[in-house]
């Protein structure tokens, strides 16, 4: 990443990590009350963490992005409907992600250690 | 709250001014020219790939946002896009499907997928239906996607100029199709109606010289019969050309049939039976594949080929071999070895030209082989010589179409 690469990201990132934020407590909220009983459910938990894994990606946080990415294809391997399915491990697996991401996004501006 | 945050498309209208009015990007198209679609709707990512093109020289006023595929699809539907740069979730589009799409609204138009998906399979497959790139946005380098728009304008640009090459060149062939046609018609309406008068000439020139048998002076007799030679040779080149000129006309006609090539043969055989019994011929016929030819023009290939056998056999009697075999699901190929006088190499691919005689006596007109070169090829088939029989002689070897229905084949 190049100096004005760098400046542009650190000068954008506030406005990610707030949008991001909301999303997160949304997140959490629907996992708190069951992901299936919200509206829109698996699917919607599973957009806003798709959209959270690229977002962080482009913006440098790489670490962030990989969290994000594991919320969401631990949403894909989920199908609500399932007798099998397990919503309170479930749970309890997606709240210690949504907890790690709260934590990295938490940190001073500093681009992923990759770069 | 709001999950994909807003959007602003910038679409172009119908009709929006633009540097290149005419929609046509020029020969070389610099980073400031480029059209970029970008299909994405995520504002954030937005406006940082926004950023990223402007300080890469990419104008800004010249990047539409597109936040679902019905808006992309009205602003490829305009038709001055230079390169599409889309996500794969969409509100109303997903996956693969993103990439079909607006491939079949601009297909040559260079796509570059920027996806959260890094699933390679995915990647793979969207290379294959169309996608010039795949950018995975949790691995996203700004140098990386610059790269990829920059080869992708490049590699557009090439094809566009084969694209124009090629076209041009169909319409040169198109025009060279159409001018041999009108020459061939030409020949053959000229051999068709010369052929009279030159015979009609000859028969009187014969009678001037019988007329005049008992009383006639020596050098007159020999001009008389130089004469008739004349035209008589005038009159085989008529009737040669006259039959060149019929085998595309014969080739387009449409009567194509399945044939018993070693039949055909033997047909053939028995028309020549005079003069294969003047060289004490011994004729073998193997194979008994069907092509898929016109009739007259196997024959006529045929008839040629075997006249020059016996036309150019060398002192021992005349032997042929003609075989015939399948050369693979769509194609036979026949062989008519002899073991006559044979052909250099180094003449074996002139002697199909036309008018283009190797012996200088004779009563061959050089049109026989350009006949049978012209009737294979215009069937989809080839040919070519090698060595004949007996260490000497030639082997006439030829393809053409199986017969299309497979009951018939042995």
């Amino acid at each position: 990443v190049n100096d004005a690469m760098r400046r542009l990201l650190e000068e954008r990132w506030p406005d990610v990590r707030e949008e991001a934020q909301v999303q997160l407590d949304w997140l959490r909220t629907a996992v708190a009350t069951n992901v299936e009983s919200l509206p829109g459910g698996v699917t919607e938990a599973r957009k806003v963490a798709h959209q959270l894994r690229g977002r962080f990606g482009m913006y440098g946080r790489r670490e962030a992005s990989e969290v994000a990415g594991a919320i969401e294809d631990r949403l894909v391997a989920t199908d609500p409907s399932s007798e099998s399915t397990s919503l309170e491990a479930l749970g309890e697996e997606l709240t210690v992600l949504i907890g790690r991401l709260e934590t990295l996004l938490d940190r001073e501006p500093a681009l992923s250690p990759t770069d | 709250m709001t999950t994909a945050a807003a959007i602003r498309p910038s679409v172009p209208a119908p009709g929006d001014s633009s540097p290149r009015d005419n929609g046509e990007p020029p020969a070389v198209l610099r980073a400031e020219d480029a059209r970029i679609l970008f299909i994405e709707d995520d504002d954030l990512c937005v406006d940082l790939t926004r950023s990223i093109l402007v300080d890469r020289g990419f104008a800004s006023e010249l990047t539409v946002i597109a936040g679902s595929m019905a808006e992309a699809s009205t602003a490829l539907g305009v038709g001055v896009i230079d390169v599409v740069l889309a996500d794969l979730t969409l509100p109303d589009a997903y996956g693969l499907d993103v990439v079909r799409r607006c491939h079949a609204l601009a297909p040559n138009v260079p796509i570059i997928v920027l996806t959260g998906c890094s699933d390679i399979e995915l990647a793979l497959e969207a290379l294959t239906i169309g996608a010039e790139d795949y950018l995975i946005k949790s691995e996203f380098d700004d140098e990386k996607l610059m790269r990829a728009i920059r080869y992708s304008l490049a590699r557009s640009q090439a094809q566009r100029q084969l694209r124009a090459t090629l076209n041009e060149l169909e319409a040169s062939n198109l025009k060279l199709e159409q001018s041999n046609s009108q020459l061939e018609q030409y020949a053959s309406i000229a051999s068709h109606d010369l052929r009279s008068p030159v015979r009609t000439a000859r028969v009187l020139a014969g009678r001037m010289i019988a007329s005049q048998a008992t009383d006639v002076d020596p050098v007159t007799a020999t001009l008389g019969e130089a004469l008739e030679g004349c035209l008589s040779r005038i009159e085989t080149m008529l009737e040669g050309l006259f039959e060149y000129a019929q085998v595309r006309d014969l080739s387009n006609s449409g009567e194509l049939r399945d044939e018993d090539i070693a039949e055909v043969t033997n047909v053939v055989l028995a028309n020549m039976e005079a003069d294969l019994l003047a060289c004490d011929a011994t004729v073998e016929v193997v194979g008994h594949e069907f092509v898929h030819v016109h009739p007259v023009l196997l024959r006529s290939v045929l008839l040629n080929i075997v006249r020059n056998s016996v036309k150019y056999r060398s002192g021992n009697p005349l032997r042929m071999v003609i075989s015939n075999e399948r050369l693979d699901d769509e194609m036979v190929l026949v062989r008519m070895s002899d073991n006559g006088i044979g052909i250099e190499p180094r003449f074996r691919t002139r002697v199909f030209a036309m008018f283009e005689r190797l012996a200088k006596s004779g009563e061959g007109i050089g049109l026989g082989l350009t006949l049978c070169h012209r009737a294979v090829s215009l069937h989809g088939g080839s040919i070519w010589i090698e060595d004949g029989l007996d260490g000497g002689g030639t082997t006439m070897c030829f393809t053409l179409p199986a017969a299309t229905d497979s009951e018939i084949a042995p």
